[in-house]
């Protein structure tokens, strides 16, 4: 069982980047782009981001936009909406479509607009971050950003066992089907409801053997992790830079609208 | 010595299945021992047992001397010494990346940083996998997480190593990866204990079988007291090794012949014996030649001899013999009903020691050096046994003919009078040169060994 953006967190020319950095750049600008007021800042960040995944760690345009493209499916209706039906303060634009009359507001606009750019800007952050580090770097940097111990354990067995199940779960579907479990909709329901017990049991049954493999190699209840974790001393400055500059942008145009 | 020691062990599930019913089994250190038996004979629960992860309700498990005590540093200090590998990789393996799963073992045993990395670093060479080291498991083959699982076990550096099924659910290149590196472990001088259903594996590879058969032992021994007793392997659901079945069908027929084989190696010489004077192989020089055809054999040094088509009666001819096949100019070939003396010339075995992982490996070894080495002696076959000698090898650009089960491919192919050139490492040296030594007096065919030093460039 494999995901092809897992691949690429494991293959992408950004791996080696120090993970910290990486977890520290993609918070702060989730932070900025959400309280920033006007769009500019979380469109800048947009941009940076889209073209730190595309060019910098090599991630190919077309996987990375068909995942991006989930956010837009939901963000553009409800950009529509918000310019057309949610009203507002300051007439803009009225035309007629098919005899009814649709007003636009110059602050629903503007309020739209800021939205869908806090959608990209905040996509676009995570999006990085799930392409170019692997899920291992992720829990030892939340283990060096001080996040409790028993969260991280548990995000990591979670996490191995996704694919092991995930995989047992097809294998028992796969069964069910070659044996005529899902040709009516009763019958769906009734083997449905079969191979959930079976995965849950099968699971609690993986918890036991897990625990046993674990003791016999001196587990004392207490999952310690090898971590390393280097950080680049310009890439730090840069990062730093970078956040300077987002930070004076959006001081500069905490008043701005754009119509 | 016997390392573990069981003494009337018996075990109860708590729905109250018998599991084990009085198990008494000593094991010697340093040895390959194989658990045979049916499904639910007992084989995991026993295994369990050696770790202490289950306690029996009597009886007593004792390991190098000592009864097994079952407080938590007690449990430590014994699970450092009995590694445990399971089954199934998956229920082992939990961490999100190689590394971090085999360093696992070692950070709970509270070690120094570098410590625990030097471990990581030899368990990963040691079953080949450190070009993994920062992959996740899901992304690895069913061999390569036996291997992972593997390395979990050995980065405890335990002196027993406990196997349920080392090649279940493997494909035959990956079980005999896993069988090697478990055989350069046990020259290393770890005990393996390990289960399996394979009886060819088991009747090949262990120093002694011990069968199991509804929470009893019925039988403890070598692999040939074990398959001696026809009776005791139907009993118990068992089978005879593919060699001996084919063995004792080829002996009612009177085609083989000495005692009953285990190998692929005893198996070739119980089958040749009662020719080995009447056929000869011989490399042909001259034109092709058709089966049946009366040919004039001329020795010549290095190979066995050549054949001449249609001899006439030359100075140098020193037996005539009958063309077995057909065959094109500079083939090998088999002739027989020979007439005039020939002694059948067997190759040679030339071992060039590698050093270990621990002594530097690979990067101990000038590649130059082998392959001048090679160039001199230019052999007809290479062989590389042990992880740090296939990764020279591999190194130095050299086309390998044997990378598993050498020791004996190596004798097989100098019986046909090829010269063999070995690189192996650390305890497998002493491995090859017992085998050469003991097939020797075995079948009276000598094949003249020597270990060729090489200088490290270190």
């Amino acid at each position: 069982m494999r995901l092809f953006m897992e691949e690429y967190a494991y293959s992408n020319a950004l791996k080696n980047t120090s993970v910290r950095l990486k977890v520290l750049f993609v918070l702060s600008n989730v932070i900025f782009g959400v309280f920033s007021n006007s769009p500019i800042v979380p469109f800048i960040i947009f941009c940076t981001m889209v073209f730190l995944t595309i060019v910098m760690a090599k991630i190919p345009a077309r996987d990375y936009f068909t995942w991006f493209s989930i956010p837009l499916f939901y963000a553009i209706p409800l950009f529509l909406a918000m310019i057309f039906f949610f009203g507002g303060f300051e007439p803009w634009i009225q035309f007629n479509l098919l005899g009814f009359k649709l007003m636009m507001y110059k602050d629903s606009f503007n309020n739209a607009l800021l939205m869908v750019s806090r959608v990209l800007s905040g996509t676009s952050c995570l999006l990085f971050l799930a392409f170019t580090t692997p899920m291992a770097k992720i829990s030892s940097a939340l283990k060096l950003l001080k996040v409790p111990d028993i969260i991280i354990e548990l995000s990591m067995l979670i996490y191995r066992y996704i694919f092991v199940v995930l995989d047992e779960l097809t294998r028992m579907e796969l069964s069910q089907r070659t044996r005529l479990g899902y040709t009516t909709f009763k019958k769906s329901l009734n083997s449905l409801s079969l191979l959930s017990t079976n995965v849950f049991i099968r699971a609690m049954n993986r918890g036991e053997k897990l625990h046993i493999a674990m003791e016999s190699r001196c587990y004392n209840g207490k999952i310690e992790l090898l971590d390393e974790d280097s950080i680049h001393k310009l890439t730090m400055l840069a990062l730093i830079t970078f956040e300077g500059l987002i930070f004076m942008v959006m001081y500069l145009t905490k008043d701005l609208r754009i119509v | 010595m016997d390392i573990i020691k069981t003494e009337g062990l018996e075990y109860a599930y708590p729905d109250g299945t018998q599991a084990l019913k009085g198990i008494s089994i000593a094991i010697e250190k340093g040895s390959k021992v194989a658990l045979v038996g049916n499904n639910g004979a007992g084989k995991s629960t026993l295994f369990l047992h050696f770790n202490g992860t289950l306690r029996p309700t009597r009886g007593m498990v004792i390991i190098e001397g000592k009864p097994i005590k079952y407080d938590s540093k007690s449990l430590i200090n014994l699970r450092t010494k009995v590694g445990m590998v399971f089954q199934d990789p998956d229920d082992q393996i939990f961490a999100p990346t190689v590394k971090q799963d085999v360093a696992f073992g070692p950070l709970n045993l509270d070690l120094p940083r570098d410590e625990v990395d030097r471990r990581v670093k030899y368990a990963l060479k040691s079953v080949g996998m450190e070009a993994y080291a920062d992959k996740p498991p899901h992304f690895l083959s069913g061999g390569q997480k036996k291997r992972v699982a593997i390395a979990g076990v050995l980065a405890m550096e335990p002196e027993i190593i406990v196997m349920d099924e080392p090649t279940s659910a493997l494909d035959p290149q990956g079980s005999l990866d896993i069988i090697e590196i478990l055989d350069e472990l046990n020259a290393d001088g770890k005990t393996i204990i390990f289960s399996t259903h394979d009886i060819d594996l088991a009747a090949m590879w262990a120093n002694s079988i011990c069968v199991l058969n509804e929470g009893k032992i019925i039988k403890h021994g070598t692999p040939d007291q074990i398959f001696a007793d026809h009776t005791m392997i139907s009993e118990t659901g068992l089978r005879l090794p593919t060699f001996v079945q084919t063995f004792r069908e080829l002996k009612v027929r009177g085609i083989s012949g000495g005692d009953s084989p285990l190998t692929m190696l005893n198996f070739v010489e119980s089958v040749s014996k009662p020719f080995d004077v009447l056929k000869a192989r011989c490399t042909i020089a001259g034109a092709d030649v058709c089966a049946g055809e009366n040919v004039g054999l001329i020795m010549k040094n290095g190979t066995l001899c050549t054949i001449r088509v249609d001899a006439d009666l030359n100075a140098k001819t020193t037996a005539f013999g009958r063309v077995m096949h057909n065959a094109k100019a500079g083939e090998d070939i088999v002739v027989s009903e020979i007439t005039g003396t020939i002694t059948p010339k067997t190759g040679e075995i030339n071992i060039v020691p590698i050093p270990r992982i621990i002594e530097g490996g690979s990067r101990a070894v000038d590649l130059e050096t082998i392959r001048a080495v090679i160039a001199e002696h230019s052999p007809h076959k290479i062989g590389a046994m042990g992880t740090s000698a296939k990764v020279v090898v591999r190194k130095a650009g050299i086309q390998c003919d044997f990378e598993v089960d050498v020791i004996q491919s190596s004798i097989l192919a100098a019986l046909r009078g090829l010269n063999v050139m070995v690189f192996a490492t650390g305890g497998m040296i002493e491995r090859v040169i017992q085998k050469i030594e003991s097939n020797n007096k075995h079948s009276g065919q000598e094949i003249k060994f020597s270990s060729l030093a090489i200088q490290a460039s270190l």
